[in-house]
């Protein structure tokens, strides 16, 4: 899975592409643990816009993700789902958990 | 540098092996000799040294012909053998490679090519040595990893009990994935003959998705038998799945109970595919999407219960499934996808439906695994109330004796109606008088009946007959719903009381609701004429059962003696 990091202000975004599945955990964790190095940071948002798998091992990392920002006082936000993405997201009900942009 | 090797040096001439050892002592290694191929043979047996060098032609065997044996007793491990010959043409070369040599130098031996040729050889035997452990280690992991892939398989099968559920009422399959992936199906009937039957899905593929999904059965099997309900449930196993698994697993899962006794169908549904109720012609008449976040997730404060439910006028089915189903992709890729399980069973019957849903599948993914499990389970909802299975109470042990005067009293006000799982509660305390299974059941029986009556009319208001008229039983549904969340006021006393009259021991129930009291006698429920059934209903059956029933103060006390023995 390709990770894209950057910043806007007070959100971190990691821009995510490809299969995200449990082959991805090592990057992923990587990825979030440094976003949330970076100073002033208030909100990590997850742009899936080119995610075009996403598994129950994937909804898993992001329950990881809302952890460690929970632990850091940073928001968890989910951008761009759409297709297949979307469908697991609600099915999961994973709105109640994350904004949802 | 290198660690020095052992190198078989095979020459006929004696000048030329013994100039060769010396070379090969000088270059750091450790040289054994052999005078022909027949030779080089059997001292590469006792010896088993890391390189040859040999000469292409010798008496009694070539070089080639050595060479092919050696080969052959190495097996596995691969030992270079650099050919070297005084004739060193281009066609004396080829024939070298061709016969599988792995280097050439020519006669008279040039020391510091020798020395490079073999430097290069070493290298690569190192690699190929870590190459080779490492497939072994890969190999060995393969097992473990197997093995362990098989006890879960064992252990999940032996706690479903799947050998055990035969019942045609439920139909279940699970294609699984190349790597068990999680998904059980797992189904038990209370106290009070209503049917649960649950399908998990956990996150993970083998033995981590098996020990996912192990607790879970567990809670179910244990609170099912003891007669709690569904929403119940489904907080014991988020507080439990919460409580032992990590952050980022979890489990999805739909919870279902159906009451043959009511024609309900009660849903608990958190991140499943949508389940749904089938008639006999294969249109589906009921669907109940995921409400709920997996279980595992939420703590308990913020966990959600509610559930729907659905009361059945027609016969059909009820199917769950789990995400491999509609997520199943055939060689091209494409989804099967949910309008694909709709049509698999639009226009069939009712018995058929299962079997081509499952046809359906397996015409579509044409190889054998899919990367998730593929879950289905199927209940089939008749019009009739439902088959008596026996309670398993505890079977009293030889010479026990039990007070001969035991009293439990339970007062509750309206939040605890509202949350407190009470008639399981009750049963527990029973079971430890040491009463057979039968007795048992008609107990939990009566002490339902006279409970749901004194919260549904006595303090909810709710009149029985609406139930009998067409769409009624959603509507009381509905209101039943509404009041009991709305309640502020009311109280439910129950008392069990083991008396003694001479030898014969008799319980005396006693249950009293704070409403204004209501007609008993005149509720009655659906299907109240079959008192063939056990599930028939009303006071009918609770007279039926006891010694004696008297209603006090307008019927908002009621007094039953059971009889032990």
């Amino acid at each position: 899975m390709q990770i894209k990091l950057d910043r806007k202000g007070e959100v971190a975004r990691l821009v995510l592409g490809g299969r995200f599945d449990f082959s991805s955990h090592r990057e992923f964790r990587a990825a979030f643990a440094e976003a949330l190095e970076m100073e002033g940071v208030r909100e990590i948002e997850a742009d899936l816009g080119q995610v075009d798998y996403l598994d129950s091992s994937a909804l898993g990392m992001l329950l990881l993700l809302r952890e460690k920002a929970g632990e850091a006082n940073a928001k968890v936000s989910l951008s761009n789902c759409k297709g297949v993405v979307q469908q697991v997201i609600e099915v999961a009900n994973f709105q109640k958990l994350f904004i949802i942009r | 540098m290198n660690q020095p090797m052992k190198i078989l040096i095979a020459e006929d001439n004696e000048i030329d092996r013994t100039l060769l050892g010396t070379l090969i002592i000088r270059f750091g290694h450790q040289p054994v000799l052999a005078r022909d191929g027949q030779e080089a043979i059997e001292v590469f047996r006792t010896e088993s040294p890391d390189l040859i060098l040999m000469d292409a032609m010798m008496p009694v065997m070539d070089g080639f012909q050595a060479a092919a044996e050696i080969r052959k007793i190495a097996g596995n491990k691969w030992v270079p053998v650099i050919f070297i010959s005084a004739n060193s043409r281009d066609e004396d070369k080829i024939q070298v490679f061709a016969e599988g040599g792995d280097g050439f130098v020519a006669k008279p031996v040039n020391q510091r090519l020798l020395e490079a040729r073999i430097g290069t050889m070493q290298r690569i035997v190192v690699m190929q040595r870590e190459v080779t452990a490492g497939a072994e280690q890969l190999a060995q992991y393969r097992e473990e990893n197997e093995q362990e892939q098989n006890l879960a398989r064992h252990l999940l099968e032996k706690i479903i009990r799947a050998d055990r559920f035969d019942d045609k009422q439920i139909e279940r399959w699970i294609h699984p994935a190349k790597y068990f992936s999680g998904d059980v199906i797992a189904a038990e009937f209370t106290p009070n003959n209503v049917l649960h039957v649950i399908l998990a899905d956990g996150t993970g593929h083998g033995l981590a998705a098996a020990l996912n999904v192990l607790p879970v059965i567990e809670v179910f099997y244990g609170m099912t038998k003891k007669g709690y309900g569904v929403s119940n449930i489904a907080r014991e196993l988020n507080r439990k799945i919460r409580q032992l698994l990590p952050t980022e697993r979890f489990v999805a899962a739909t919870l279902a109970a159906i009451r043959f006794s009511d024609h309900t169908i009660e849903i608990w549904n958190g991140g499943m595919p949508a389940a749904c109720y089938v008639d006999e012609g294969g249109a589906v008449l009921r669907e109940w999407h995921a409400a709920h976040l997996p279980l595992g997730i939420l703590d308990d404060r913020d966990f959600q219960l509610k559930t729907e439910i659905y009361h059945w006028e027609e016969p059909g089915r009820l199917f769950l499934y789990s995400d491999g189903l509609p997520d199943a992709q055939n060689p091209e890729g494409e989804r099967f996808g949910t309008d694909r399980i709709r049509q698999a069973f639009s226009g069939k019957a009712c018995e058929d439906q299962f079997w081509y849903l499952v046809g359906a599948v397996n015409t579509f993914l044409e190889r054998e695994n899919a990367p998730d499990d593929i879950s289905v389970a199927s209940v089939a909802c008749g019009m009739g109330f439902g088959v008596s299975d026996t309670f398993p109470g505890i079977p009293a042990p030889a010479g026990m004796v039990v007070p001969s005067e035991a009293r439990l009293f339970v007062k509750l006000c309206a939040a605890e109606i509202r949350s407190f799982d009470v008639l399981p509660w009750l049963i527990s305390w029973l079971s430890q008088l040491y009463l057979s299974p039968r007795k048992c059941q008609e107990l939990f029986l009566i002490l339902s009946e006279l409970y749901n009556n004194a919260l549904d009319h006595g303090l909810l208001g709710l009149d029985s007959a609406l139930k009998s008229q067409p769409d009624g039983f959603g509507l009381y549904l509905d209101m039943r719903e509404e009041r009991l969340s709305g309640m502020q006021q009311g109280v439910i006393e129950i008392e069990l009381e083991r008396i003694q009259d001479g030898s014969d021991p008799f319980l005396k129930i006693r249950i009293k609701d704070s409403g204004n009291g209501y007609a008993v006698e005149a509720a009655p429920e659906p299907g109240g004429d079959d008192m063939e059934t056990p599930s028939g209903r009303g006071i009918t059956l609770v007279r039926t059962l006891c010694e004696s029933v008297d209603i006090l103060a307008k019927g908002s006390e009621i007094v039953a003696v059971y009889r032990l023995q």
